[in-house]
């Protein structure tokens, strides 16, 4: 099979290598079927990114990209990099837009029949409490300059330490949601604007929180050590830095535009410039970045409590009784400072993930000590009709992916086809009719959004588990959404 | 295509919306640079709200600089995009769109008028979330300009 003038090969069931050619500097790699391989091909702009990225400098082994691959900015989504620390360079592009978007999972004690009649006004009042839509502002009072700084620069530790959760939720968030060396001197004042008051807010677009049900569990003894059972009710959250993050991502793409001509630095798409990751604009970069992680962190924070909150008071339970406790949080737009073992050698390199989720195995001596011996939870949100899922990292990851793994379902449909697809349809209606309670700010996000939009995730998490790089350990299927 | 937005700039300018699976987007003509950049805004704001009638509560003056074009209308949508989201303005009214060469640089300036969105507006509002270099060509043939503007929602 060939795309353009690269020959593809196929190394094994579930994945496909793009020969290198002119000026890129590694192979690139796919993990899709062969169906997918072919629709890819049609597509052309997704696997056309692979290769671009693959002529970044420094850049190591492969181009990857997850079985959710679709067209991005600069890299695909689901597109996975690692460049040499020293000699290589970041690209803001690899990143995305929503620095630290991202996904938590929260669990409780209780289980499906003991909530169920309450789960419309469940979802009724987690709309209220927490801001959806754009320019959701306010969820808590507006950060002093001091507070953002601490934001910034202390990420959710700082935000647990004023009360908006539990110490133990530490280490259940990657990087225990402080990623080092944020520096508020490299974020405009302009992004500190947009942050300031959206700090619990949940934003638009295919962003949720999600009242769900575990209604099967793939792997028991995993499933147990995370604390997921059969029917346990769960809070799903999914959203990222918002404006705050948006506004460093574009801030950087014109600084890397004036460092790539500096540094004569020559790819093939203006989206993905980059700067080496030692010089002023790639550590400034760096510094930004880890500014909007740990805003990111701190925001799905804040969410988390205000979910806790909510519940308590319309189930008129006790905290010992809801057992709210985050199983884990995720980042999956993200640039990090990582050792990985390259032909035989440690090596550091910075992994881009650009809609792809980190997911360390066992033994990973980088984890907190609860997961260690499991490994690293990864959490894949599918669409608001069907499912999503609780995987669990692998060896195999590290070695072959630099412990990463897919981020979600992909769309299937453009925004207007599916505004097109509704039509007259009562979406909301269908969802009742299939138990699912949503609360959407616009009848434009709830087209948007439909379940048809998407591609099913289980074919996507499929493809990682039989390729041993994420596990399967359960399912959850929603019960109610909010949406912005 | 044009807009069936109900504003007097609207049905001046020239652009059509595009397929993009994840995002939105434009292609936008002008009959010079700075015709371009006019109906590259209001092509933007149509994606993003229906806009209300034009009433100019005040003056809005942009003055910005880049070295290459395309760099110059992201900054420039990019400008009236936050202002549109975090001040709630939009620009209804251009009274002045200067583009020009200066040595190495694109120098823009713009003077106009901004109406502020109402609860109604702002309501019914979609997010863009950045303006993207994606696809971003902006070239002339037998003196149209044209482009393809990717927005990130």
């Amino acid at each position: 099979m060939n795309f353009r003038n690269h020959k593809i090969t196929r190394i094994n069931e579930n994945l496909f290598e793009i020969e290198r050619q002119g000026q890129m500097r590694v192979n690139g790699r796919v993990y899709v079927t062969e169906s997918m391989m072919n629709q890819l091909i049609k597509e052309a702009e997704p696997l056309q990114q692979i290769i671009n990225v693959a002529h970044l400098p420094g850049i190591k082994k492969y181009s990857l990209a997850m079985p959710d691959i679709h067209w991005g900015y600069g890299f695909p989504i689901g597109g996975v990099a690692a460049t040499d620390w020293n000699e290589g360079v970041i690209s803001p592009g690899g990143v995305g837009y929503d620095i630290n978007c991202g996904i938590r999972l929260a669990s409780t004690n209780l289980s499906f029949n003991e909530i169920k009649e309450k789960i419309p006004e469940l979802v009724k009042q987690l709309f209220r409490k927490i801001p959806t839509g754009i320019g959701g502002s306010d969820a808590i009072k507006k950060l002093s300059d001091t507070d953002l700084k601490n934001v910034m620069t202390k990420g959710a530790p700082w935000i647990i330490a004023r009360g908006f959760g539990e110490q133990q939720d530490i280490p259940a968030i990657e990087e225990s949601g402080n990623l080092e060396g944020a520096d508020p001197e490299a974020i405009s004042s302009r992004a500190k604007e947009r942050g300031r008051t959206q700090l619990g807010t949940l934003g638009s677009g295919n962003h949720f929180l999600e009242i769900g049900r575990v209604d099967k569990l793939f792997d028991e003894e995993t499933a147990g050590a995370l604390g997921i059972f059969n029917d346990q009710i769960t809070i799903m959250i999914h959203t990222g830095s918002r404006g705050f993050g948006y506004q460093i991502c574009e801030d950087y793409l014109k600084v890397m535009g004036q460092a790539a001509r500096k540094y004569k630095i020559n790819l093939p798409d203006r989206q993905l410039v980059s700067a080496p990751i030692q010089s002023e604009e790639g550590r400034r970069y760096i510094s930004a970045m880890a500014g909007a992680a740990n805003f990111a962190w701190s925001n799905r924070q804040v969410i988390t409590s205000l979910a806790k909150e909510v519940f308590l008071r319309v189930i008129g339970i006790s905290e010992q009784q809801l057992n709210f406790r985050l199983v884990y949080d995720v980042s999956h737009n993200i640039a990090k400072k990582e050792k990985h073992l390259i032909d035989g050698q440690w090596e550091t390199v910075c992994v881009h993930r650009k809609g792809a989720t980190r997911a360390f195995g066992k033994d990973n001596t980088t984890l907190p000590e609860q997961f260690r011996k499991t490994g690293q939870p990864v959490l894949i949100p599918g669409d608001m009709g069907r499912y999503s899922f609780i995987c669990i990292g692998t060896q195999k990851a590290e070695e072959e992916t630099f412990g990463s793994t897919c981020h979600g379902a992909g769309r299937l449909l453009s925004r207007r086809q599916a505004k097109r697809i509704a039509g007259h349809r009562d979406l909301y209606k269908e969802l009742a009719d299939k138990d699912i309670v949503v609360q959407a700010r616009g009848r434009a996000t709830m087209a948007e959004e439909m379940p048809d939009a998407y591609k099913d995730v289980a074919e996507v998490v499929e493809i990682m588990h039989q390729s041993g790089i994420s596990k399967k350990i359960a399912r959850i299927k929603p019960l109610g959404v909010i949406k912005g | 295509m044009m807009s069936k937005k109900n504003t007097r700039f609207l049905q001046q300018t020239m652009f059509k919306e595009i397929e993009h699976t994840a995002d939105r987007g434009i292609e936008v003509s002008g009959n010079s640079i700075a015709d371009l950049f006019k109906n590259a805004l209001f092509g933007m704001y149509s994606l993003a709200l229906f806009l209300p009638e034009p009433l100019p509560e005040g003056q809005v003056k942009v003055e910005l600089k880049e070295m290459t074009l395309e760099d110059l209308l992201v900054s420039f949508l990019s400008e009236f995009n936050f202002r549109l989201y975090y001040k709630h303005e939009y620009c209804c009214e251009i009274n002045k769109l200067d583009i020009r060469k200066i040595k190495n640089y694109y120098c823009l300036e713009l003077t106009g008028t901004y109406t502020t969105l109402n609860e109604a507006a702002l309501s019914g509002m979609e997010e863009i979330k950045s303006v993207t270099y994606h696809q971003m060509q902006i070239s002339n043939k037998n003196g149209t300009y044209r482009t393809k503007i990717i927005f990130d929602t």
